[in-house]
């Protein structure tokens, strides 16, 4: 029985009252374990270059429960945001509890990045980067029966970079010039332009591969169609998901469980209560002030750190944020620690740049070079002419902590003589107000970051056209320049230089300011184990018993 | 003959008078008013109702496609996201039919539902028809338990506060009557979910729709706090009006010449005075029935709970146009329908009143 790879978040003893964050939030294990992945991936590396692939994945175990775990049964989990789609090439974050689910990829990566067979067993680039060759799991099947073959990959390319069905994997169908099928389980990727490796693995990962007797828009409308270990049952749109076990899945013995149900709740806080009183097993993606509502008894549980980052948008095309010196005195007026404590209660960690600890932009040193400086701000203020200004800052109702975020940075900013008024809109005006660029602070966050940097660009708010931040007009040449070389960097000393150039460019012209990382917390009864997240933050539920 | 025990205690020898006897008091109709007044003048009456009805549901589907438009959005927000192109944007606009102008995509819909077709949601693909279908039934037995429960509460409540006026029980009925009217519903659910959901795990706090047909325990205890969260608030309403109109029913001299007479007290409350109660009792019932749809959306909204409530308030959120027009249509001729019904039940209850 083959145990395929799954990344699991540390399981964490239920906060409360914690402080501080950053060494309290990783402990020693977890810490000791992504070093020693790194170290392993790091010696790799060079044979990565080459090719990739194994027929026999690594994996991490789930961390030991006390009672013996058992298959079967039916895992009950609340989720406060319903489905928007089935097509899981819209990577909105409502669809993220079946993305993985429901549907698999072409590899996975471990939670430091390295890559894991899963319908493709082994991909080789072509010396000169032009070109990936990948082969395919044989005998593998679609929930309808379909065989996976490359052509149904191919199919899938194409619906991604559709413009009426590809959302926002519209941008990774772009990379490529062609897809040739060579074989029925072998197909050749040709980029437009040479592509880092980890780059090309990151088109493995990210394209969901979806039955090709469903690739219509009309038909992923309102039922999914993959090849992963959990099929589509039924869903009522606002009441439940149901998924089951998937009879034909690949990698056998897997899942354990026989369904999973998706309580679908319009608010957390009916969520949570319904958690308290033993209504659910489970609950994904509660917010941190809520814990407290939860009893001791259930564990907490993160997700990948760096897969989403909360932000704070600048119009960098209206005044008075056009200005670059007020933008950069903006980035001092973050108080990441009171934040990450009082905000989010130690569930995340500070950040200045959108990446995280495993991302190869990575750069700590940032932290200490931006740190919250009013003193400086108000000078770089006074600089710009900018004195008792009132900003308006728009944040999404759905997600209240990012507006408790605001209210720290409105008490800072009353310090020094500077104001924000802060609204909540529902979604559905906040999205308006974005696309029309009709704001001055909009606060968010954003995925897409866990992986190769200029992966960034399928957020709105770093994609090089229309893009909102600045008026959808051009962007500063310096950030330009850096993602055309990363975007062209096949060599590891090639790509540390242009990931600090483009480090340079968003922390100089700070458009978009970072301030923590958005970790899912997944709470459960003690009876749940091996639940994990992707990078992407992600529920994995492939692994999943009840005891 | 039977002896009799008055209203002052004592015994008398009367007969024993039937209920015919005392409401036949009042005058019979005219004569040859009766005539016009029958079967022909009712289907006359049904008839100009129906079309009432019609014309109202146009006004207030026209009316409504024009509000919820004014609300900034789009369904493509919510479809796409903030990570949408400009591209990608106008392209599912058009595909979506929401380039056209109002007024188009307006007579557009009004010819679908003329041929029976409530369009489709923007967001799951399902028709509207399906969705309705869906959540009606949850809906229905959530209104019609909380409607009984609140009606049964506000006729013995009132009618015991009427009985006994100026007593400890009539200052509790008091009580009760103004903490339902100032207590909002979402709170008292909330507080009902807190001890009897979460603190004693005696029931269930949300989410759940079980037949009472089917699985009548379970049933009950899955409905048991919204039933109870709304049932109180329409009996507070209720209960004001029952007291109200049985106090006033039993000053007339009707029910002093039944009590003179010797019926029993509780035959003149419950057959004399309670029937005559019942007018304005009616009245009010179907007035409160679009009030008390508006608690079932918060109500539902509070507990999760899969109706139609929850329905218009997703689709709000997310500009599902299509689906929030049928919805609200149904609604309203919930609302016409009930009141229809209150009318029709007049000419049950006072034989004096004729349509037509």
């Amino acid at each position: 029985m083959t145990r395929n790879n799954h990344y699991e978040a540390e399981q964490l003893p239920p906060v409360e009252g914690q402080d501080g964050y950053l060494g309290k939030v990783v402990d020693r294990r977890a810490l000791l374990r992504s070093l020693a992945l790194g170290g392993l991936s790091l010696g790799s590396l060079p044979l990565l270059s080459a090719c990739g692939g194994s027929s026999a994945p690594t994996h991490k175990s789930s961390p030991a429960t006390s009672a013996a775990p058992r298959s079967g049964g039916t895992l009950n989990i609340g989720v406060s945001e319903d489905v928007v789609t089935f097509n899981p090439d819209n990577n909105l974050f409502n669809n993220f509890i079946y993305t993985r689910n429901i549907y698999d990829a072409m590899i996975d990566y471990t939670s430091n990045l390295t890559p894991i067979p899963r319908l493709a067993t082994s991909w080789k680039m072509s010396p000169d980067n032009t070109s990936l060759t990948v082969n395919l799991r044989p005998g593998v099947v679609f929930q309808d029966g379909t065989p996976v073959t490359a052509q149904a990959i191919a199919d899938n390319f194409t619906f991604a970079g559709n413009a009426a069905t590809g959302f926002s994997l519209i941008s990774i169908a772009a990379l490529l010039k062609s897809v040739t099928v060579t074989g029925p389980t072998s197909l050749q990727l040709t980029f437009v332009t040479p592509t880092p490796l980890e780059k090309a693995t990151d088109i493995l990962q990210s394209l969901p591969i979806i039955s090709p007797k469903s690739l219509t828009a009309a038909a992923l409308k309102s039922t999914a169609d993959g090849s992963g270990p959990f099929s589509f049952g039924t869903w009522t749109p606002g009441n439940e998901l149901v998924l089951k076990r998937n009879p034909t899945f690949w990698d056998h013995g897997f899942p354990y469980l026989d369904s999973v149900v998706f309580h679908i709740f319009s608010n957390a806080q009916s969520m949570v209560a319904a958690l308290s009183a033993g209504s659910l097993q489970a609950a994904v993606y509660v917010p941190p002030n809520l814990l407290s509502a939860v009893s001791s008894k259930h564990r907490v549980q993160k997700g990948h750190q760096g897969a989403l980052t909360y932000s704070f948008h600048l119009n960098a095309s209206k005044p008075p944020f056009n200005n670059k010196l007020v933008r950069q005195a903006m980035q001092l007026c973050f108080d990441r620690e009171a934040i990450v404590r009082d905000v989010l209660f130690g569930y995340s960690a500070a950040t200045v740049l959108p990446w995280g600890p495993e991302s190869p932009a990575y750069d700590p040193s940032a932290l200490t070079q931006y740190a919250f400086d009013l003193k400086k701000a108000k000078a770089m203020f006074d600089a710009a002419g900018v004195t008792k200004q009132t900003f308006a800052c728009s944040c999404p109702a759905p997600y209240p902590e990012i507006a408790s975020m605001a209210q720290i940075l409105k008490a800072d900013l009353n310090k020094i003589g500077l104001d924000i008024t802060i609204s909540t809109p529902d979604i559905n005006t906040w999205v308006s107000s974005y696309y029309a660029s009709n704001f001055q602070i909009l606060p968010e966050f954003e995925g897409n970051l866990a992986k190769y940097p200029t992966y960034c660009t399928l957020n709105s708010g770093y994609r090089l056209k229309k893009n909102p931040n600045w008026g959808n007009g051009p962007l500063p040449a310096s950030w330009v320049n850096a993602l055309a070389a990363a975007d062209s960097a096949l060599t590891p000393s090639a790509q540390k230089s242009a990931f600090a150039a483009m480090n340079k460019s968003l922390l100089d012209e700070a458009w978009i300011i970072d301030v923590a990382y958005r970790q899912s917390l997944f709470v459960s009864s003690p009876a749940i184990s091996g639940v994990g997240h992707n990078v992407d933050d992600m529920i994995e539920l492939q692994d999943t018993r009840l005891t | 003959m039977p002896r009799h025990r008055g209203p002052a205690g004592g015994y008398h020898n009367r007969p024993r008078h039937s209920v015919s006897t005392v409401v036949s008091a009042t005058p019979p109709p005219a004569p040859g008013k009766a005539d016009s007044a029958g079967p022909r003048g009712m289907r006359k009456y049904l008839l100009q109702r129906v079309l009432q009805l019609l014309l109202v549901l146009v006004v207030a589907s026209a009316a409504d496609w024009y509000l919820i438009y004014l609300v900034p959005g789009s369904p493509v927000n919510a479809l796409l996201g903030s990570n949408a192109t400009p591209a990608q944007v106008t392209a599912l606009d058009k595909s979506l039919g929401l380039n056209r102008s109002l007024v188009s995509q307006y007579i557009t819909w009004l010819g679908h539902v003329l041929h029976g077709n409530l369009g489709s949601s923007y967001v799951s693909g399902l028709s509207t028809s399906t969705l309705l279908g869906q959540r009606l039934p949850a809906s229905l037995q959530l209104v019609i338990a909380s409607f009984t429960v609140g009606l049964l509460l506000a006729l013995v409540l009132g009618i015991l506060a009427a009985t006994r006026p100026r007593t400890i029980l009539s200052s509790i009925v008091s009580g009760y009557t103004t903490l339902s009217l100032s207590v909002p519903t979402f709170w008292l659910g909330i507080l009902l979910i807190l001890l009897f959901s979460v603190r004693l795990h005696f029931l269930p706090g949300s989410g759940t729709y079980i037949p009472v047909w089917q699985h009548p325990i379970a049933g009950l205890r899955a409905m048991a706090l919204p039933v109870a969260t709304l049932g109180l608030y329409v009996g507070g309403i209720m209960t004001r009006f029952v007291r109200s109109a049985v106090a006033n029913v039993l000053e007339a001299d009707y029910v002093r010449t039944a009590r003179s007479v010797g019926v029993p007290e509780r035959l003149v409350i419950l057959k004399h005075a309670l029937r005559n109660a019942l007018l304005p009792i009616v009245t009010v019932t179907g007035l409160q029935f679009g009030a008390f749809i508006g608690g079932t959306v918060i109500t539902e909204a509070v507990f999760q709970y899969p109706g139609i409530g929850t329905l218009v308030l997703s689709s709000v959120q997310a500009r599902d146009y299509a689906v929030l027009q049928g919805t609200v249509l149904l609604l309203v001729a919930a609302v016409a329908v009930v009141n229809l019904g209150v009318d029709l039940t007049y000419a049950y209850l006072n034989p004096r009143i004729r349509y037509g």
